[in-house]
């Protein structure tokens, strides 16, 4: 599009700094997109400009007549679905009022002070089979990172009168805490929610049903709204920063690339210019009286990350701000775990997972650099393969025995990984694989591994994608080489075809003498660690035992097989 | 005829366990399949598209009935083998120049879906189109449209490479990546490469199936829009009809049709399309639409101009009075001018417009 003299500026503005800003012109063709608000010139004409925000999307018309200077247009007001009560909605009516008075209710724990969490949960699930189980939707566990209960919820909590929503709040030493919920026959579920020196972690809840015929209810942790408001403050659901929070976390589920960016920029200016008149000691304290909820800094900052090709030096400065208001707060660390930001890294061990599924991303992908990250035998290696749902939040199954993660770590062994080669265990792995798959189906082969009582849940993951991959890679050579029509014959390895494939390539690839195509992380090789790592979500240390264990483990096995061998004939 | 033009065209209705049950699927693969091979749409000779339909396999047999799942069809082979055949393509053009094999490549894919363990900084795209034999919490075989189309580009075998997913994105952590393990063709200019990809809906959201067009037929909400577009879906001056175009439509239409939820909202890559690939060299003029409009007692005796959106241009006059004035107008945005002042009318594709104007 060529900029004319006659072009008319047109500028749009939400409220709401994550909303998706796209212009159509007078055929609904796309002309123009922003995020949060927009500063475009056009040629004179009518306009419909869509604004969206969670699930709420509005259209306003523009009319750019010939001659005007500027036009300016405005987004509507947007009523979010959110397990928060906030005002202009309806649970926002019947339960807005006592969410507020519950988290200015604090309770004392055991844990100590200097921080407190308040928790709101509420019964959305309509029938009376929700409605006959909503003790359980209570029944909701705080703990401490050793699994022990900080606060039962259905005990300590205020419900309101009509019973379908229970509010608590408790003053806690700040750290990691686990939420958990036990939905019986369903299983249990669990997340971090950290609370900072200062803060009040407010954590509210919606409800689902759990279970294959959907007959538990429980709190939906995955699609949990979390602020932070400094203590003493409590829950204001009228409060125009929660409703901007909750849009942020919201387009973070969602993966929408809208990052705020204008809203962190104009944050960072202002808390540089704090900074640069403030004696130090006084900083702080003034950064938190300014950025009343963190929260919203945090889901910026993630969302910066997903917006492709990040302003570094602007998140760089997000990170420092964050952590000057809530110290060392594992989802902002993890933030410096990405290869641009490590420069503002400190040392950390993820004992427990972070709240953000995007931070244990992070986390993990780092992990192959700094295998200590996630330390073996921590309740984060534990349940790195026993992640569930989806959502901004990292929710997980824990292990079924409350001593898992002792039990992982066999007496005589030293916390560091075996010292054994990884890629000598993992062609173990392959060939056992192989072996097996050219004498049964894959799925004989994923149904059996399942069933195996000798793997780890760890070990399970590894050989099915393991087989996966040499399924889909000897499937897919086959079929070039039977369409080549070099031979129809069947092919009992995988290496063999593979080997035929990979000298048709060369010799393809040799006649080659232009620019070297890019690699994507989705075509290079799958069998090294980093793509392991990653594709299997689980952090380095883990990974590596896995494959070594199980490594041993078939060796094992097969030098079995090979010892009874004679006594068979 | 695009005798260089090639398409892989896949939709599957019938899953041995996957629920729920779908009817849309096959329906709009068959009716993107006939576009593309038609002369007003695609042009594609018919041998260079590849079609892949669970009527393939199953014509009557309730999904149900069949036992063994994991042999339920197409699986993650058949579908494969439709791609193997452009990969042997460009394996054997590998040594001439580039395009390797052709000018676009079209893919379209239609099911039940998922997204794998993705990282959603780099390649939220690979959600995948789930095979017929998969099973909750054991096998979610998938199709990703985008590693294919990747590989395609990466390997420059098209200069053009259009992609439509059309199933749920629900974000499956649990389920890691189907990756493609034959390498890529090197050598070419991938960045040379015009793509358009678009999903159905967003990351981790659902894409729906319901009751449209006049016989009340269940089909995908995405596709049904996709093929309006396509269709008669809005061109630029010259009359091509690009991914602008469908970007503009689709927001729009995808909205309407699931009544202003806008839970299912599609998603593109790249977000903000250029116009540099033509889907269509001559879409039909869109179907023009019911519009009443009506003015408040304040208004009445007043003269009304109705102007083009685009240019101004006056389509028609009216004398406001208690009388509805029935316009018949082409969807888009237009100009009423009431007593000098302007007044803004949309006309949405699809729907009878009422209008009421007051002072």
């Amino acid at each position: 599009m060529t900029h004319n003299s006659n072009w008319i500026r047109l500028l749009g503005h939400s409220e709401v700094p994550t909303t998706e800003i796209t212009v159509l012109d007078s055929s609904f063709r796309l002309i123009a997109r922003a995020v949060g608000s927009l500063d475009t010139a056009l040629a004179p004409g009518a306009y419909t400009i869509q604004f969206k925000a969670g699930s709420s999307v509005s259209e306003v018309p523009a009319i750019l007549r010939p001659g005007s200077h500027e036009v300016h247009v405005t987004a509507p007001s947007f009523t979010l679905r959110s397990p928060a009560p906030l005002t202009g909605s309806r649970a926002g009516e019947q339960y807005g009022p006592l969410a507020r008075e519950c988290s200015l209710k604090v309770m004392s724990t055991q844990t100590g002070t200097g921080g407190e969490l308040f928790i709101f949960l509420r019964n959305s699930t309509q029938g009376s089979q929700a409605t006959a189980q909503e003790n359980r939707l209570f029944a909701v566990l705080v703990c401490d990172t050793h699994s022990r209960v900080v606060a039962e919820l259905s005990e300590a909590g205020t419900r309101s009168q009509d019973g379908k929503s229970l509010g608590c709040s408790l003053a806690l030493a700040p750290g990691t805490y686990l939420l958990r919920f036990d939905g019986a026959s369903a299983g249990v579920f669990e997340q971090s929610v950290v609370v900072s020196k200062g803060w009040q972690t407010q954590v509210f809840a919606s409800s689902r049903l759990f279970g294959q015929s959907r007959h538990v209810l429980g709190p939906n942790l995955a699609e949990m709204a979390i602020f932070m408001r400094r203590q003493g403050l409590g829950f204001d659901p009228s409060e125009h920063e929660t409703l901007v929070a909750e849009a942020a976390r919201q387009a973070l589920a969602e993966g929408l690339p809208v990052a705020p960016t204008e809203r962190l920029r104009a944050s960072v200016t202002e808390a540089n210019a704090i900074r640069g008149g403030m004696p130090e000691e006084q900083v702080n304290d003034l950064l938190k009286l300014k950025f009343g909820n963190p929260m919203f800094g945090i889901y910026g900052a993630h969302l910066l990350l997903l917006s492709g090709e990040p302003d570094w030096v602007l998140l760089g400065e997000v990170v420092t701000n964050l952590k000057s208001l809530v110290g060392d707060h594992p989802d902002v660390l993890a933030l410096t775990m990405h290869p641009k930001l490590r420069h503002l890294e400190q040392s950390a061990t993820y004992e427990v997972p972070p709240m953000l599924r995007s931070s244990w991303r992070l986390v993990v992908a780092e992990s192959v650099q700094r295998p200590d990250l996630v330390p073996l035998y921590s309740y984060s290696s534990a349940v790195a393969n026993r992640t569930w749902g989806a959502g901004a939040w990292l929710v997980w199954r824990p292990p079924i025995e409350a001593t898992a993660r002792e039990e992982q770590r066999p007496a005589h062994t030293p916390s560091q990984p075996m010292n054994l080669n990884f890629s000598s265990a993992l062609l173990v792995l392959q060939t056992y694989v192989e072996e097996h798959l050219n004498r049964q189906s894959i799925g004989q082969f994923v149904q059996e591994t399942a069933r195996n009582g000798n793997f780890s849940g760890t070990e399970r993951t590894l050989l099915i994608y393991l087989a996966g991959m040499h399924y889909q890679g000897w499937s897919l050579a086959n079929l070039i080489k039977s369409q080549s029509g070099l031979a129809e014959r069947f092919f009992s390895s995988f290496r063999e075809v593979m080997s035929e494939l990979d000298q048709l390539l060369k010799r393809a690839m040799s006649t080659i003498t232009a620019h070297e195509a890019a690699v994507t992380p989705a075509v290079t090789s799958v069998f090294n660690e980093d793509y392991l790592v990653k594709a299997l979500g689980i952090p380095m240390a883990s990974l590596h035992q896995a494959v070594v264990t199980l490594s041993r483990k078939l060796s094992r096995s097969a030098a079995k097989v090979i010892t009874r061998s004679p006594e068979g004939r | 005829m695009n005798e260089k033009d090639y398409g892989v065209v896949v939709g599957i209705s019938k899953y041995g366990s996957i629920k729920p049950e779908l009817e849309g699927p096959e329906k709009d693969a068959m009716e993107f399949y006939n576009w593309l091979v038609s002369s007003d749409g695609g042009a594609i000779p018919k041998n260079n598209v590849g079609l892949v339909l669970s009527s393939n396999w199953h014509t009557s047999l309730p999904a149900n009935l069949n036992s063994d799942v994991y042999s339920f069809e197409p699986t993650l082979t058949r579908v494969t083998a439709e791609f193997a055949k452009l990969i042997r393509l460009t394996v054997n053009n590998s040594g001439k120049g580039v395009p390797r094999v052709g000018r676009r490549l079209y893919i379209y894919l239609s099911g039940h879906g998922i997204t794998p363990r993705v990282d959603p900084t780099t390649s939220m795209g690979l959600s995948g189109l789930l095979m017929a034999n998969c099973m909750e919490d054991v096998n979610y075989d998938h199709v990703s449209g985008q590693a294919w189309a990747e590989w395609f580009r990466l390997s420059h075998a098209f200069a053009e490479i259009v992609l439509f997913m059309d199933c749920c994105r629900t974000d499956l952590p649990e389920v890691s990546p189907m990756s493609i393990s034959t390498p890529v063709v090197k050598g070419g200019r991938p960045t040379e490469v015009n793509v358009f990809y678009a999903w159905s809906t967003k990351w981790n959201s659902l894409a729906w199936e319901q009751p449209l067009g006049p016989n009340g037929e269940k089909r995908s909400v995405f596709s049904y829009a996709l093929m309006e577009a396509l269709t008669y879906g809005p061109t630029d001056v010259q009359g091509h009809l690009t991914p602008k175009g469908l970007v503009g439509y689709l927001s729009v239409r995808i909205k309407d049709l699931r009544n202003g939820d806008g839970s299912q909202r599609p998603d593109f890559y790249p977000p903000d399309p250029d116009d540099s690939i033509v889907l269509s060299l001559k879409a039909a003029d869109p179907q023009s639409m019911n519009v009443n409009i009506t003015f408040g007692p304040a208004l009445q005796g007043q003269q009304v101009v109705l102007q083009n959106g685009a240019d101004f241009e006056p389509i028609a006059s009216h004398t406001a009075s208690v009388e509805t004035w029935r316009l018949s107008l082409k969807p888009g945005a237009y100009v009423l001018v009431i007593a000098g002042a302007d007044r803004s009318l949309i006309v949405r594709p699809g729907e009878m417009k009422v209008e009421r104007y007051d002072a």
